[in-house]
C-alpha cells in the first residue's frame, strides 16, 4: 500500500463532493421512501404478483431499491476517490 | 494472509460448507424415510450444527491482537456481509418478522424499511470512516476522534448497557428453540447455548466469529428459504414464495371474509411491534435507521475488511443477506394464515392438526383463551362447542416460522431444518454481541484506561475472561428475566440511536464537534432514550399521564426518536460553547476521512 501526496485543495474538493453525494443519497432515498409511504394506500387498487401494488412497493420493492442504492453509492464514491486520487494503491 | 488469499479461503469454506450442509440434510431425510425417529433426527441435526460452530471457533484460535479483534482486517466484503447479516438478525428478524407480518403488516413493513435504511446509513455515514480509523469498537473510534478518557469511558458504558439485554434475549431465544427441538429442559438448553457461544468467541475472537457467522448465515438462509419454497411449490406450483404469497394472502383474506372475523390475537416475544400510524411510524423508521447504523456489533464488522472501499460494498452485501430472510418473511405469514383457515378454523377439537398441540405446549397456540395442549383442554375451554371458530383461536407470531413445515405436512427434517436455522441466527447474534461488549470492556476499559502498561498478551487474556463474564451475566438475565430481555432487546436499537448515533455523526461529519460535546450528547441521548424505553416497558413507573410514551405512539423500538435529536442538539450546543478541537484532533479527523493510507490504529496501538 503506497500513501500518496495529495494536496489540501484536492482533499477539500474531494470531501466536498463526498459530502454532497452522501447528503444526496440520504435525502433522495428518504424522499423516495416517504413518497412511497404516502402514496402506497392510493396505489393499492392496482395489483402486482397478486399483491396490492402499494403493499408490494413498501414490503418488497423499496427494501430492494435501498440495497441496490448502497451498491450504486459505493460505485459512485469509488469513482470520486479515483477522480480526486485519494485512494490507496 | 493477503486479502486475495482470504477471499479464496472464505469462498472455499462457504462453498464446501453449503454443499456439505445440503448433502447432510438429504442424508437425514433419507434416514427419516428408513425409520430413524424424529427425536434422533433432531438430535443429530442440532449436534452437528452446533459442533460445526464449535470447530470453527477452535480452528480459528489466535494469539494475534488484530486477528482476535478484527479478524486480521482482510475479510472479503461478501463474507463480511454474510457475517454482518448473521450478527444482526437474531430471533427478532428470523422468527419475529414473519410473526409480525402475521399479526400486524403495517408495523412489519415499517420494520423492514427501517432496518434497510439502517444499512444505507451504515454504508454512507460510518462504515468507511470506521474502517479507516482501524478502531476495535465504537468506544475506540470515538476516543480516537475526540481524544480524552471521558469519551471512551462513557461510550463503554453506553455500549455495554445497550447490548447486554440483546445478548440475554438471544440466549433466551436459543434456549427456547433448543427446548422446542430437543427433549431437554430450558436450563439444559441455555447451558448448551452458553457453551457454544463461549467456544465460538473466547479462543478466536472476531476471526472465529467471522468464520462461524458465514457458516451460520448459510444455514439460516437455506433453512429459511427451502421449506417455504417447497410449500410454495406444493400449494402454488412455483417454488418462489415471494411471487406466490400474494395469492395465499388473497385466499386467506377471502376465508376471513367468509368466516366473518380474523384470528384472536396472541402477542409474541421475539419482535413485539407496537401498532404504528402517523407519528409512531415515522418515529419507528427514524429510530430503526439510526439505531441499526450505529449498532456496535455491526459497526465493528466494518473494520474487518481490507480497505475503505470494501467497507462500503460490505454494507450492501449485508443488507442483501438480511433481505434474503426479510423479503421471504411475508410469505411465511400469508401461507400460515391460509393453512390455519383451511385446516383449523371450523374443525372440531378432535380433528385439530398435531402441530396445534405441539406448539400449544410451548404457550404459542391458544383456543378459547387457554393453551390448546390437548383435545380435552380445547373441549373444556370452548364449553363443548362443536367447531373451533376463528375468533377463538390464536397463534403467536413466534410460532409461524417454526410451525409452517408442519402446517403443510412436510417431513420432520424440514421442521428441524427451520429450527436449526433459528438456532444459528440467535447464536450468531449472541457471538457478535458478546464480542462487542467484551471488546469495549477489555480493550477500552481495561487496556486503554485501567492497565495501559500491561502487555498485549495480558490485554487479550483479560478480554477473553471478560467474554466469559459477559456471557454468563447475560445467561443469568435470560434465565431469570427472559420477558424483560426480549422487550429491552428492542430498546437496544433505540439506545443505539439515542446514545451513539449523534456522537458518531458528529465525529465524522462535523469538525467543530469536540470531546465535551460528545460526552454530553451521549449521556443526554442515552438517558432520554432509556427513560422512554423504561416507561414503555414498565407502565407502572411514576410518569405523568401526558408524558406516557405509549400515548404518543412511542414504543421500545421507536424511543430513539426522543434521544437522537436531544443528543444532537446537546453535542452542537456544548461543542460551540466550549473550546474547539485541537489541531491534533482535527488531524485525526482528516486522516479518518481520507480513504488512502493505513488505519490509524495498527496492531492495537492508537
Amino acid at each position: 500500500m503506497v500513501e500518496r501526496f495529495v494536496s489540501d485543495a484536492n482533499l477539500a474538493a474531494w470531501w466536498s463532493a463526498t459530502a454532497r453525494l452522501a447528503a444526496g443519497v440520504c435525502i433522495g432515498l428518504a424522499a423516495f421512501a416517504g413518497l412511497v409511504l404516502i402514496f402506497a394506500p392510493a396505489l393499492d387498487h392496482g395489483r402486482f404478483i397478486g399483491l396490492p401494488f402499494g403493499y408490494f412497493l413498501i414490503a418488497l420493492a423499496t427494501p430492494t431499491v435501498l440495497a441496490v442504492a448502497i451498491f450504486w453509492f459505493a460505485d459512485r464514491q469509488r469513482g470520486l476517490d479515483h477522480r480526486y486520487d485519494v485512494i490507496e494503491d | 494472509m493477503t486479502a486475495s488469499d482470504a477471499s479464496g479461503t472464505f469462498r472455499a469454506v462457504a462453498t464446501l460448507f453449503a454443499v456439505a450442509f445440503a448433502a447432510g440434510v438429504g442424508v437425514l431425510f433419507l434416514l427419516g424415510q428408513f425409520g430413524l425417529t424424529d427425536s434422533a433426527l433432531g438430535t443429530i441435526f442440532v449436534t452437528v450444527s452446533l459442533l460445526t460452530v464449535v470447530v470453527a471457533g477452535i480452528g480459528s484460535r489466535t494469539m494475534h491482537t488484530v486477528a482476535f479483534y478484527l479478524a486480521g482486517r482482510n475479510v472479503p466484503p461478501v463474507a463480511n456481509g454474510m457475517a454482518t447479516a448473521a450478527a444482526f438478525m437474531s430471533a427478532g428478524v428470523y422468527l419475529g418478522l414473519a410473526g409480525a407480518f402475521f399479526t400486524d403488516e403495517p408495523a412489519a413493513t415499517t420494520f423492514t424499511l427501517g432496518l434497510s435504511f439502517g444499512f444505507v446509513a451504515l454504508a454512507v455515514l460510518f462504515a468507511p470512516y470506521f474502517r479507516k480509523s482501524g478502531a476495535y469498537g465504537v468506544a475506540d473510534f470515538l476516543a480516537i476522534r475526540f481524544g480524552g478518557k471521558a469519551v471512551r469511558l462513557v461510550a463503554v458504558v453506553v455500549v455495554a448497557l445497550c447490548l447486554i439485554p440483546a445478548l440475554a434475549a438471544a440466549l433466551a431465544a436459543a434456549a427456547l428453540v433448543a427446548t422446542a427441538l430437543l427433549a431437554i429442559s430450558p436450563a439444559e438448553a441455555l447451558t448448551i447455548a452458553v457453551v457454544v457461544v463461549l467456544f465460538a468467541t473466547v479462543l478466536g475472537g472476531m476471526q472465529a466469529v467471522t468464520l462461524a457467522g458465514v457458516i451460520q448465515w448459510i444455514v439460516m438462509a437455506l433453512a429459511f428459504v427451502v421449506p417455504v419454497a417447497i410449500v410454495s411449490a406444493q400449494a402454488f406450483s412455483l417454488p418462489v414464495p415471494e411471487l406466490v404469497f400474494g395469492q395465499a394472502r388473497e385466499q386467506a383474506a377471502a376465508l376471513v371474509a367468509a368466516v366473518g372475523h380474523d384470528l384472536a390475537a396472541l402477542a409474541g416475544h421475539f419482535l413485539l411491534l407496537a401498532p404504528t400510524t402517523g407519528l409512531g411510524r415515522f418515529a419507528t423508521l427514524v429510530s430503526l435507521a439510526a439505531g441499526v447504523s450505529a449498532l456496535p456489533h455491526l459497526l465493528v464488522r466494518s473494520a474487518t475488511v481490507s480497505d475503505v472501499d470494501s467497507a462500503r460494498w460490505s454494507a450492501g452485501w449485508s443488507l442483501l443477506a438480511v433481505l434474503v430472510v426479510a423479503l421471504t418473511a411475508p410469505a411465511y405469514a400469508a401461507l400460515a394464515r391460509l393453512a390455519i383457515f383451511n385446516d383449523v378454523v371450523g374443525t372440531t377439537a378432535a380433528t385439530l392438526p398435531n402441530w396445534v398441540f405441539a406448539f400449544a405446549k410451548l404457550g404459542l397456540v391458544r383456543a378459547c383463551g387457554v393453551d390448546a395442549v390437548s383435545i380435552t383442554a380445547v373441549n373444556a375451554a370452548c364449553h363443548g362447542s362443536l367447531t373451533v371458530g376463528a375468533g377463538d383461536f390464536a397463534v403467536s407470531g413466534d410460532a409461524i416460522v417454526l410451525a409452517l413445515p408442519r402446517m403443510f405436512g412436510l417431513s420432520y427434517v424440514m421442521s428441524a431444518l427451520v429450527a436449526v436455522g433459528a438456532l444459528a441466527a440467535v447464536l450468531a447474534a449472541a457471538n457478535a454481541i458478546a464480542l462487542a461488549v467484551a471488546f469495549a470492556l477489555g480493550h477500552d476499559l481495561y487496556a486503554r484506561l485501567l492497565a495501559v502498561r500491561a502487555s498485549s498478551g495480558r490485554h487479550l487474556a483479560v478480554t477473553r475472561l471478560l467474554i466469559v463474564v459477559v456471557v454468563l451475566a447475560a445467561a443469568w438475565l435470560a434465565a431469570e428475566r427472559a420477558d424483560d430481555a426480549y422487550a429491552l432487546a428492542l430498546g437496544t436499537i433505540s439506545l443505539s440511536a439515542g446514545g451513539l448515533f449523534p456522537a458518531l455523526v458528529a465525529a465524522v461529519w462535523w469538525r467543530r464537534a469536540n470531546a465535551t460535546g460528545a460526552v454530553a450528547g451521549m449521556i443526554t441521548g442515552f438517558l432520554a432514550t432509556a427513560a422512554v424505553v423504561a416507561a414503555c416497558r414498565y407502565p407502572g413507573l411514576a410518569v405523568p399521564g401526558w408524558l406516557a410514551p405509549r400515548q404518543w405512539g412511542l414504543s421500545e423500538l421507536s424511543a430513539g426518536i426522543v434521544g437522537l435529536p436531544l443528543g444532537l442538539i446537546v453535542i452542537v450546543v456544548v461543542s460551540l460553547v466550549t473550546a474547539p478541537p485541537t489541531k491534533e484532533r482535527l488531524r485525526m479527523l482528516y486522516v479518518i476521512r481520507r480513504p488512502g493510507g493505513r488505519p490509524l490504529v495498527q496492531g492495537g496501538e492508537s
